[in-house]
Protein backbone atom coordinates (compact mmCIF):
# COMPACT_ATOMS: atom_id res chain seq x y z
CA UNK A 1 0.00 0.00 0.00
CA UNK A 2 1.82 3.02 -1.69
CA UNK A 3 0.47 6.41 0.10
CA UNK A 4 1.15 7.86 -2.50
CA UNK A 5 -1.54 6.53 -4.47
CA UNK A 6 -4.39 7.92 -1.94
CA UNK A 7 -6.16 11.07 -3.14
CA UNK A 8 -9.14 12.81 -1.86
CA UNK A 9 -12.44 10.91 -2.71
CA UNK A 10 -13.54 12.90 -5.92
CA UNK A 11 -17.49 13.20 -4.84
CA UNK A 12 -16.41 14.45 -1.12
CA UNK A 13 -13.74 16.82 -3.28
CA UNK A 14 -16.10 18.58 -5.17
CA UNK A 15 -18.33 19.44 -2.43
CA UNK A 16 -15.87 20.79 -0.43
CA UNK A 17 -14.43 22.42 -2.66
CA UNK A 18 -18.36 24.35 -3.63
CA UNK A 19 -18.75 24.52 0.04
CA UNK A 20 -15.04 26.66 0.52
CA UNK A 21 -16.13 28.88 -2.47
CA UNK A 22 -19.24 29.80 -0.88
CA UNK A 23 -17.86 30.02 2.69
CA UNK A 24 -14.96 32.41 0.39
CA UNK A 25 -17.54 34.10 -1.39
CA UNK A 26 -20.03 34.29 1.40
CA UNK A 27 -17.63 36.54 4.12
CA UNK A 28 -14.80 37.72 1.79
CA UNK A 29 -13.34 40.04 4.67
CA UNK A 30 -14.57 38.97 7.88
CA UNK A 31 -11.27 38.52 8.92
CA UNK A 32 -10.17 41.81 7.21
CA UNK A 33 -6.55 42.87 8.18
CA UNK A 34 -5.56 46.63 7.50
CA UNK A 35 -2.71 46.27 3.91
CA UNK A 36 0.74 47.67 5.23
CA UNK A 37 1.93 49.92 2.63
CA UNK A 38 5.70 50.41 2.81
CA UNK A 39 6.50 54.57 2.11
CA UNK A 40 9.70 55.81 0.98
CA UNK A 41 10.85 59.21 1.82
CA UNK A 42 12.96 61.89 0.51
CA UNK A 43 12.17 64.83 0.62
CA UNK A 44 10.16 67.60 3.42
CA UNK A 45 7.74 67.86 0.90
CA UNK A 46 6.70 64.12 0.69
CA UNK A 47 6.99 63.63 3.64
CA UNK A 48 4.51 66.85 4.22
CA UNK A 49 1.69 64.44 1.81
CA UNK A 50 2.51 60.96 3.12
CA UNK A 51 1.56 62.52 6.74
CA UNK A 52 -1.65 63.90 5.12
CA UNK A 53 -2.40 60.57 3.57
CA UNK A 54 -1.67 59.17 7.01
CA UNK A 55 -3.82 61.23 8.76
CA UNK A 56 -6.61 60.71 5.89
CA UNK A 57 -7.09 64.19 4.84
CA UNK A 58 -5.83 63.39 1.81
CA UNK A 59 -7.54 59.95 0.07
CA UNK A 60 -9.58 58.74 -2.49
CA UNK A 61 -13.06 60.13 -0.77
CA UNK A 62 -14.31 63.56 -1.99
CA UNK A 63 -13.20 64.13 -5.06
CA UNK A 64 -14.82 61.39 -7.51
CA UNK A 65 -18.25 62.53 -6.73
CA UNK A 66 -20.53 60.67 -4.24
CA UNK A 67 -24.39 59.21 -3.48
CA UNK A 68 -26.87 60.38 -5.40
CA UNK A 69 -28.87 63.19 -3.60
CA UNK A 70 -31.99 61.14 -2.34
CA UNK A 71 -29.71 58.58 -0.76
CA UNK A 72 -27.40 61.07 1.02
CA UNK A 73 -30.89 62.43 2.31
CA UNK A 74 -31.46 58.93 4.14
CA UNK A 75 -28.27 58.53 5.31
CA UNK A 76 -27.64 62.16 6.14
CA UNK A 77 -30.93 61.58 8.57
CA UNK A 78 -29.92 58.11 9.93
CA UNK A 79 -26.69 60.18 11.03
CA UNK A 80 -28.63 62.57 12.62
CA UNK A 81 -30.69 60.08 13.89
CA UNK A 82 -27.97 58.32 15.35
CA UNK A 83 -26.13 61.56 17.37
CA UNK A 84 -29.84 61.98 18.75
CA UNK A 85 -30.66 58.80 20.01
CA UNK A 86 -28.25 58.17 22.97
CA UNK A 87 -26.52 54.39 22.88
CA UNK A 88 -28.83 52.76 25.41
CA UNK A 89 -27.05 52.57 28.83
CA UNK A 90 -25.75 49.12 30.05
CA UNK A 91 -25.77 49.57 34.16
CA UNK A 92 -23.50 47.08 35.79
CA UNK A 93 -25.24 43.65 36.16
CA UNK A 94 -26.63 44.74 32.65
CA UNK A 95 -26.55 43.22 29.20
CA UNK A 96 -26.97 44.51 26.02
CA UNK A 97 -28.46 42.18 23.70
CA UNK A 98 -28.13 41.85 20.05
CA UNK A 99 -30.68 39.68 18.60
CA UNK A 100 -30.04 39.05 14.50
CA UNK A 101 -31.85 37.26 11.88
CA UNK A 102 -29.00 36.01 9.76
CA UNK A 103 -29.66 34.22 5.87
CA UNK A 104 -26.51 32.54 4.16
CA UNK A 105 -26.41 31.14 1.07
CA UNK A 106 -25.66 27.53 0.34
CA UNK A 107 -24.65 25.46 -2.34
CA UNK A 108 -23.54 22.01 -3.14
CA UNK A 109 -21.85 20.42 -6.50
CA UNK A 110 -22.95 16.44 -6.90
CA UNK A 111 -19.67 14.24 -8.50
CA UNK A 112 -21.89 14.31 -11.65
CA UNK A 113 -21.74 18.16 -11.76
CA UNK A 114 -25.58 18.98 -10.74
CA UNK A 115 -25.59 21.87 -8.76
CA UNK A 116 -27.92 23.13 -5.66
CA UNK A 117 -28.28 25.95 -4.27
CA UNK A 118 -30.42 27.43 -1.37
CA UNK A 119 -31.03 29.91 2.24
CA UNK A 120 -29.93 28.67 5.58
CA UNK A 121 -31.35 30.70 7.93
CA UNK A 122 -29.76 31.07 11.54
CA UNK A 123 -30.82 32.90 14.55
CA UNK A 124 -28.32 34.69 16.75
CA UNK A 125 -28.63 36.10 20.17
CA UNK A 126 -25.74 37.99 21.60
CA UNK A 127 -25.51 39.18 25.78
CA UNK A 128 -22.69 41.62 25.84
CA UNK A 129 -22.00 42.45 29.21
CA UNK A 130 -21.38 45.67 30.72
CA UNK A 131 -17.97 45.40 31.49
CA UNK A 132 -16.57 43.17 28.31
CA UNK A 133 -13.74 41.89 30.10
CA UNK A 134 -16.78 39.58 31.91
CA UNK A 135 -18.21 36.63 30.38
CA UNK A 136 -20.12 37.17 27.11
CA UNK A 137 -23.23 34.94 25.95
CA UNK A 138 -24.22 33.80 22.35
CA UNK A 139 -27.01 31.74 21.25
CA UNK A 140 -26.68 30.36 18.27
CA UNK A 141 -29.27 28.28 16.52
CA UNK A 142 -27.17 26.87 13.57
CA UNK A 143 -27.30 26.73 10.27
CA UNK A 144 -31.38 25.82 9.27
CA UNK A 145 -31.64 25.02 5.69
CA UNK A 146 -35.21 27.60 4.85
CA UNK A 147 -35.22 28.55 1.38
CA UNK A 148 -35.97 26.26 -1.41
CA UNK A 149 -36.06 27.34 -4.86
CA UNK A 150 -37.11 24.13 -6.72
CA UNK A 151 -38.10 21.04 -5.40
CA UNK A 152 -35.51 18.62 -6.70
CA UNK A 153 -32.86 20.86 -3.99
CA UNK A 154 -35.07 20.57 -1.27
CA UNK A 155 -35.12 16.59 -1.51
CA UNK A 156 -31.53 16.99 -1.95
CA UNK A 157 -31.11 18.72 0.80
CA UNK A 158 -33.44 16.76 3.41
CA UNK A 159 -31.79 13.93 1.91
CA UNK A 160 -28.23 14.99 2.71
CA UNK A 161 -29.41 16.11 6.02
CA UNK A 162 -27.42 19.51 6.66
CA UNK A 163 -28.58 19.62 9.94
CA UNK A 164 -28.50 22.64 12.53
CA UNK A 165 -25.79 22.65 14.93
CA UNK A 166 -27.09 24.68 17.87
CA UNK A 167 -24.57 25.95 20.30
CA UNK A 168 -24.28 28.14 23.29
CA UNK A 169 -21.04 29.81 23.81
CA UNK A 170 -19.51 31.61 26.77
CA UNK A 171 -16.77 33.37 26.63
CA UNK A 172 -15.17 36.84 28.19
CA UNK A 173 -14.13 39.69 25.95
CA UNK A 174 -16.19 38.05 23.53
CA UNK A 175 -13.36 35.68 22.40
CA UNK A 176 -15.48 32.88 21.05
CA UNK A 177 -13.91 29.76 19.45
CA UNK A 178 -10.54 31.17 21.40
CA UNK A 179 -10.49 33.92 18.72
CA UNK A 180 -8.03 36.43 20.15
CA UNK A 181 -10.06 39.16 18.02
CA UNK A 182 -12.88 39.44 20.29
CA UNK A 183 -16.39 40.41 18.56
CA UNK A 184 -15.42 43.04 15.99
CA UNK A 185 -12.34 42.61 14.14
CA UNK A 186 -11.61 46.17 13.56
CA UNK A 187 -10.42 49.03 16.30
CA UNK A 188 -13.23 50.98 16.17
CA UNK A 189 -11.68 53.30 18.66
CA UNK A 190 -8.97 53.92 15.90
CA UNK A 191 -11.30 54.54 13.37
CA UNK A 192 -11.87 58.88 12.77
CA UNK A 193 -15.16 60.14 13.60
CA UNK A 194 -15.22 62.97 10.74
CA UNK A 195 -16.94 61.39 7.86
CA UNK A 196 -14.41 62.46 5.32
CA UNK A 197 -11.72 60.77 7.04
CA UNK A 198 -13.39 58.08 7.67
CA UNK A 199 -13.71 57.04 4.32
CA UNK A 200 -10.33 57.86 3.58
CA UNK A 201 -9.51 55.13 6.27
CA UNK A 202 -11.77 52.86 5.18
CA UNK A 203 -10.45 52.85 1.00
CA UNK A 204 -6.99 52.63 2.83
CA UNK A 205 -8.02 49.18 4.39
CA UNK A 206 -10.35 47.94 1.51
CA UNK A 207 -8.31 48.77 -1.39
CA UNK A 208 -7.31 46.01 -3.47
CA UNK A 209 -10.00 43.74 -1.87
CA UNK A 210 -13.84 43.02 -3.30
CA UNK A 211 -15.34 43.82 -6.53
CA UNK A 212 -14.75 47.43 -6.38
CA UNK A 213 -13.29 50.43 -4.98
CA UNK A 214 -16.47 52.03 -3.71
CA UNK A 215 -18.11 48.69 -3.81
CA UNK A 216 -15.98 47.50 -1.27
CA UNK A 217 -15.95 50.13 0.95
CA UNK A 218 -20.02 50.33 1.07
CA UNK A 219 -19.06 46.23 2.27
CA UNK A 220 -16.76 47.28 5.35
CA UNK A 221 -19.22 49.95 6.07
CA UNK A 222 -22.34 47.62 6.31
CA UNK A 223 -19.92 44.68 7.73
CA UNK A 224 -19.22 46.86 10.92
CA UNK A 225 -22.50 47.98 11.10
CA UNK A 226 -24.36 44.67 11.17
CA UNK A 227 -21.87 43.92 14.11
CA UNK A 228 -24.80 45.48 16.35
CA UNK A 229 -22.07 47.23 18.48
CA UNK A 230 -20.50 50.44 16.43
CA UNK A 231 -20.92 53.23 19.13
CA UNK A 232 -23.65 56.29 18.22
CA UNK A 233 -21.02 58.65 17.15
CA UNK A 234 -19.01 56.01 14.98
CA UNK A 235 -22.52 54.99 13.32
CA UNK A 236 -23.23 58.82 12.49
CA UNK A 237 -19.79 58.70 10.58
CA UNK A 238 -20.41 55.81 9.03
CA UNK A 239 -23.65 56.97 7.16
CA UNK A 240 -22.42 60.03 6.23
CA UNK A 241 -19.39 58.28 4.96
CA UNK A 242 -21.21 56.07 2.33
CA UNK A 243 -23.25 58.98 1.89
CA UNK A 244 -19.69 60.39 0.13
CA UNK A 245 -19.14 57.14 -1.90
CA UNK A 246 -20.01 57.13 -5.47
CA UNK A 247 -22.48 54.80 -6.96
CA UNK A 248 -24.29 54.61 -3.86
CA UNK A 249 -28.13 55.18 -4.47
CA UNK A 250 -31.62 54.49 -3.13
CA UNK A 251 -31.95 50.66 -4.30
CA UNK A 252 -35.41 50.20 -3.04
CA UNK A 253 -38.44 52.61 -1.23
CA UNK A 254 -39.84 49.42 0.05
CA UNK A 255 -37.50 46.94 1.25
CA UNK A 256 -38.86 44.31 3.92
CA UNK A 257 -36.24 42.68 6.10
CA UNK A 258 -36.90 39.93 8.83
CA UNK A 259 -40.69 41.67 8.76
CA UNK A 260 -39.72 45.15 8.73
CA UNK A 261 -39.80 47.54 5.96
CA UNK A 262 -36.97 50.22 5.30
CA UNK A 263 -35.30 51.67 2.35
CA UNK A 264 -32.48 50.17 0.75
CA UNK A 265 -29.05 51.83 -0.12
CA UNK A 266 -26.57 50.06 -2.55
CA UNK A 267 -24.14 50.03 -4.69
CA UNK A 268 -24.85 48.36 -8.59
CA UNK A 269 -21.79 46.03 -9.29
CA UNK A 270 -20.40 44.83 -12.47
CA UNK A 271 -17.60 42.91 -10.54
CA UNK A 272 -17.70 39.60 -10.99
CA UNK A 273 -19.66 38.12 -7.50
CA UNK A 274 -22.75 39.52 -9.54
CA UNK A 275 -24.04 40.50 -6.28
CA UNK A 276 -24.82 44.34 -4.43
CA UNK A 277 -24.39 45.34 -1.31
CA UNK A 278 -27.40 47.05 0.59
CA UNK A 279 -27.92 48.47 4.01
CA UNK A 280 -31.58 49.27 5.08
CA UNK A 281 -32.55 51.80 7.14
CA UNK A 282 -36.15 52.99 8.86
CA UNK A 283 -37.14 55.93 6.94
CA UNK A 284 -39.30 56.92 9.66
CA UNK A 285 -36.16 56.70 12.64
CA UNK A 286 -33.95 57.15 10.85
CA UNK A 287 -32.66 53.57 12.96
CA UNK A 288 -30.57 50.84 10.86
CA UNK A 289 -32.84 47.57 10.31
CA UNK A 290 -30.15 45.51 8.25
CA UNK A 291 -27.92 44.95 5.51
CA UNK A 292 -28.60 42.39 2.75
CA UNK A 293 -26.68 41.60 -0.80
CA UNK A 294 -29.05 40.75 -3.49
CA UNK A 295 -28.24 39.21 -6.56
CA UNK A 296 -27.94 41.12 -9.90
CA UNK A 297 -28.06 38.12 -12.32
CA UNK A 298 -29.65 34.77 -11.88
CA UNK A 299 -27.01 31.78 -9.94
CA UNK A 300 -28.22 28.40 -10.63
CA UNK A 301 -31.42 28.10 -9.51
CA UNK A 302 -31.85 31.32 -8.12
CA UNK A 303 -33.32 34.11 -9.49
CA UNK A 304 -32.00 37.39 -10.02
CA UNK A 305 -33.20 39.60 -6.99
CA UNK A 306 -32.54 36.95 -4.39
CA UNK A 307 -30.98 38.24 -1.09
CA UNK A 308 -28.30 35.17 -0.75
CA UNK A 309 -27.25 36.87 2.66
CA UNK A 310 -28.94 39.36 4.96
CA UNK A 311 -28.85 40.24 8.72
CA UNK A 312 -31.65 42.30 10.67
CA UNK A 313 -30.72 43.29 14.21
CA UNK A 314 -32.52 44.48 17.17
CA UNK A 315 -30.25 45.83 20.14
CA UNK A 316 -31.81 46.05 23.51
CA UNK A 317 -30.84 46.07 27.16
CA UNK A 318 -31.74 42.99 29.65
CA UNK A 319 -30.83 42.18 33.10
CA UNK A 320 -30.12 38.67 32.64
CA UNK A 321 -28.25 36.51 29.90
CA UNK A 322 -29.03 32.68 29.61
CA UNK B 1 -6.12 26.97 -15.73
CA UNK B 2 -2.85 28.10 -16.71
CA UNK B 3 -2.31 30.31 -13.46
CA UNK B 4 0.16 29.45 -11.59
CA UNK B 5 -0.08 29.03 -7.68
CA UNK B 6 1.43 32.69 -7.08
CA UNK B 7 -1.06 34.49 -9.72
CA UNK B 8 -3.98 32.27 -8.04
CA UNK B 9 -2.77 33.85 -4.96
CA UNK B 10 -2.61 37.21 -5.57
CA UNK B 11 -6.57 36.60 -6.37
CA UNK B 12 -7.27 35.13 -3.19
CA UNK B 13 -5.85 37.83 -1.24
CA UNK B 14 -8.04 40.52 -3.11
CA UNK B 15 -11.01 38.34 -1.98
CA UNK B 16 -11.68 36.06 -5.50
CA UNK B 17 -13.51 33.39 -4.18
CA UNK B 18 -12.92 31.11 -7.50
CA UNK B 19 -9.26 31.36 -7.40
CA UNK B 20 -9.20 29.85 -3.79
CA UNK B 21 -11.87 26.91 -5.43
CA UNK B 22 -8.90 26.72 -8.32
CA UNK B 23 -6.23 26.15 -5.53
CA UNK B 24 -8.02 24.02 -3.81
CA UNK B 25 -8.60 21.95 -6.53
CA UNK B 26 -4.74 21.79 -7.69
CA UNK B 27 -3.62 20.98 -3.75
CA UNK B 28 -6.58 19.06 -2.13
CA UNK B 29 -4.90 15.50 -2.50
CA UNK B 30 -1.60 16.65 -1.66
CA UNK B 31 -2.86 18.02 1.50
CA UNK B 32 -5.69 15.43 2.08
CA UNK B 33 -2.69 12.82 2.11
CA UNK B 34 -0.60 14.79 4.61
CA UNK B 35 -4.01 15.14 6.75
CA UNK B 36 -4.02 10.91 6.99
CA UNK B 37 -0.54 11.03 7.35
CA UNK B 38 -1.09 12.89 9.96
CA UNK B 39 -4.15 11.67 11.93
CA UNK B 40 -4.37 8.01 10.46
CA UNK B 41 -8.40 8.09 10.13
CA UNK B 42 -9.82 8.83 7.06
CA UNK B 43 -12.75 10.53 8.42
CA UNK B 44 -10.25 12.43 10.76
CA UNK B 45 -8.37 13.89 7.62
CA UNK B 46 -11.19 14.67 5.33
CA UNK B 47 -12.42 17.18 8.18
CA UNK B 48 -9.01 18.09 8.26
CA UNK B 49 -8.24 19.11 4.87
CA UNK B 50 -11.68 21.77 4.88
CA UNK B 51 -10.23 23.24 8.55
CA UNK B 52 -6.75 23.51 6.41
CA UNK B 53 -8.34 25.24 3.88
CA UNK B 54 -10.68 27.32 5.70
CA UNK B 55 -7.48 28.90 8.14
CA UNK B 56 -5.74 29.21 4.56
CA UNK B 57 -8.06 31.64 3.10
CA UNK B 58 -8.76 33.12 7.22
CA UNK B 59 -4.83 33.70 7.03
CA UNK B 60 -4.22 34.67 3.17
CA UNK B 61 -2.77 37.80 3.78
CA UNK B 62 0.23 36.91 5.69
CA UNK B 63 1.38 34.25 2.76
CA UNK B 64 3.41 36.07 -0.06
CA UNK B 65 4.21 33.22 -1.69
CA UNK B 66 8.03 33.33 -2.37
CA UNK B 67 8.36 30.54 -5.07
CA UNK B 68 5.62 28.94 -7.28
CA UNK B 69 4.25 27.05 -4.85
CA UNK B 70 1.51 27.10 -1.92
CA UNK B 71 1.96 23.68 -1.42
CA UNK B 72 4.48 24.01 1.63
CA UNK B 73 2.70 26.97 3.16
CA UNK B 74 -1.01 24.35 2.73
CA UNK B 75 0.94 21.70 4.90
CA UNK B 76 1.95 23.97 7.69
CA UNK B 77 -1.20 25.49 8.13
CA UNK B 78 -2.66 21.82 8.02
CA UNK B 79 0.23 20.97 10.76
CA UNK B 80 -1.25 23.91 13.01
CA UNK B 81 -4.94 22.74 12.48
CA UNK B 82 -3.93 19.36 13.30
CA UNK B 83 -2.28 20.34 16.43
CA UNK B 84 -5.19 22.64 17.87
CA UNK B 85 -7.71 19.79 15.93
CA UNK B 86 -10.21 20.51 18.57
CA UNK B 87 -10.30 23.86 19.20
CA UNK B 88 -10.28 24.44 15.23
CA UNK B 89 -12.72 21.75 14.42
CA UNK B 90 -15.15 24.00 17.29
CA UNK B 91 -14.43 27.10 15.72
CA UNK B 92 -15.33 25.54 12.41
CA UNK B 93 -17.81 23.83 13.68
CA UNK B 94 -20.88 25.13 11.39
CA UNK B 95 -18.58 24.66 8.08
CA UNK B 96 -18.07 20.82 9.28
CA UNK B 97 -21.78 20.71 10.38
CA UNK B 98 -22.38 21.37 6.37
CA UNK B 99 -19.54 18.86 5.52
CA UNK B 100 -20.13 15.80 3.24
CA UNK B 101 -18.54 12.62 4.34
CA UNK B 102 -17.41 10.14 1.37
CA UNK B 103 -19.16 7.34 2.04
CA UNK B 104 -18.64 4.09 0.35
CA UNK B 105 -21.60 2.64 1.26
CA UNK B 106 -23.71 5.15 -0.67
CA UNK B 107 -24.53 5.15 -4.68
CA UNK B 108 -22.21 2.76 -7.08
CA UNK B 109 -22.20 -0.62 -7.31
CA UNK B 110 -22.03 -3.61 -4.28
CA UNK B 111 -17.96 -4.45 -5.98
CA UNK B 112 -16.74 -0.93 -6.03
CA UNK B 113 -18.12 -0.43 -2.48
CA UNK B 114 -16.42 -3.07 -0.80
CA UNK B 115 -13.52 -2.58 -2.88
CA UNK B 116 -13.56 1.64 -1.90
CA UNK B 117 -14.00 0.66 1.83
CA UNK B 118 -11.05 -2.53 1.77
CA UNK B 119 -8.77 0.56 0.08
CA UNK B 120 -9.57 2.76 2.09
CA UNK B 121 -8.87 0.79 5.61
CA UNK B 122 -5.65 -0.58 4.40
CA UNK B 123 -4.43 2.93 3.50
CA UNK B 124 -5.52 3.64 7.11
CA UNK B 125 -3.64 0.90 8.47
CA UNK B 126 -0.43 1.45 6.18
CA UNK B 127 -0.49 5.30 7.56
CA UNK B 128 -1.30 4.06 11.44
CA UNK B 129 1.90 1.48 10.93
CA UNK B 130 3.81 4.02 10.02
CA UNK B 131 3.33 6.18 12.94
CA UNK B 132 3.90 2.97 15.18
CA UNK B 133 7.32 3.16 13.59
CA UNK B 134 7.79 6.89 14.45
CA UNK B 135 6.92 6.37 18.38
CA UNK B 136 10.55 6.54 19.47
CA UNK B 137 10.86 10.26 17.76
CA UNK B 138 11.01 13.90 19.06
CA UNK B 139 7.96 16.33 17.75
CA UNK B 140 10.45 17.39 15.41
CA UNK B 141 11.99 14.48 13.70
CA UNK B 142 8.39 12.88 13.60
CA UNK B 143 7.51 16.37 11.61
CA UNK B 144 10.20 15.71 8.75
CA UNK B 145 9.45 12.19 8.57
CA UNK B 146 5.82 12.21 7.83
CA UNK B 147 6.66 15.14 5.47
CA UNK B 148 9.42 13.67 3.80
CA UNK B 149 9.57 9.87 3.81
CA UNK B 150 5.38 9.39 4.11
CA UNK B 151 5.02 12.23 1.37
CA UNK B 152 7.54 12.16 -0.55
CA UNK B 153 7.83 16.33 -0.02
CA UNK B 154 11.36 18.13 -0.66
CA UNK B 155 13.39 19.55 2.11
CA UNK B 156 13.52 22.70 0.79
CA UNK B 157 9.74 22.53 1.12
CA UNK B 158 9.47 20.85 4.47
CA UNK B 159 11.88 23.30 5.80
CA UNK B 160 9.40 26.33 4.83
CA UNK B 161 6.08 23.90 5.85
CA UNK B 162 7.84 24.05 9.52
CA UNK B 163 9.60 27.16 9.47
CA UNK B 164 12.92 26.24 10.13
CA UNK B 165 15.92 26.35 7.65
CA UNK B 166 16.96 23.05 5.83
CA UNK B 167 20.15 22.14 7.54
CA UNK B 168 17.50 21.86 10.38
CA UNK B 169 15.34 19.39 8.44
CA UNK B 170 18.47 17.46 7.26
CA UNK B 171 20.04 17.36 10.84
CA UNK B 172 16.19 16.13 12.05
CA UNK B 173 16.17 13.65 9.38
CA UNK B 174 19.29 12.05 9.95
CA UNK B 175 19.01 11.76 13.48
CA UNK B 176 15.55 10.15 12.91
CA UNK B 177 17.05 7.71 10.14
CA UNK B 178 19.77 6.84 12.90
CA UNK B 179 17.13 6.30 15.48
CA UNK B 180 14.84 4.23 13.11
CA UNK B 181 17.68 1.91 12.16
CA UNK B 182 18.67 1.52 15.53
CA UNK B 183 14.88 -0.14 16.46
CA UNK B 184 15.08 -1.37 12.84
CA UNK B 185 12.42 0.57 11.48
CA UNK B 186 13.61 2.46 8.64
CA UNK B 187 10.43 3.53 6.93
CA UNK B 188 10.69 2.98 2.88
CA UNK B 189 10.93 6.41 1.29
CA UNK B 190 7.38 6.48 -0.38
CA UNK B 191 9.13 8.09 -3.67
CA UNK B 192 12.95 9.49 -3.64
CA UNK B 193 12.49 13.12 -4.82
CA UNK B 194 13.65 16.36 -5.39
CA UNK B 195 12.08 19.68 -5.31
CA UNK B 196 12.13 19.82 -8.92
CA UNK B 197 10.24 16.61 -8.88
CA UNK B 198 7.75 17.55 -6.29
CA UNK B 199 6.85 20.92 -8.17
CA UNK B 200 6.32 18.91 -11.11
CA UNK B 201 4.20 16.54 -9.76
CA UNK B 202 2.42 19.82 -8.75
CA UNK B 203 1.56 21.24 -12.04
Amino acid sequence: MNLSEVTYPKDTKYRVQNLLVQEARRKPNLFRRPRRTRLWLTTAAAAAVVALVAGDVVGLAGWRGGATAQAAEVLNNAAETAIMTADPVVNPGQYLRVKSTNVWGSASTEADGSTYEWLDTEKLDLYIPADPADEWVWVRSGRVPTTFFDARTKEYVEKNDFNPLPELLRAPNGSFYGSPGGWVHTDMSALPRDPYRLLNSIYKQTLGKGQSVDGEALVFIADLLRTGVVPADLRAALYKAAAMIPGVTITENQANLDGRTGIAIGRTEEGPSKTRQEIIIDAATGLLIGERAILTEPQGSMPAGTAIGWTAIETSVTNTAP
Amino acid sequence: MGETDEELWRECTTGNADAFGALFDRHADAVFRYCLSRCGSWHDAEELVSITFLEAWRQRDRLRPERDTVLPWLLGVATNANRNRARGSRRHADFLARLPHSDPRHGGHEADHAEAVASRLDAERAVRELLETTAGLNDGERDVVVLCLMNGIGQDEAARTLGVRTGTVKSRLHRARAKLAAMNRDPEPVEQLDTTTVEARLS
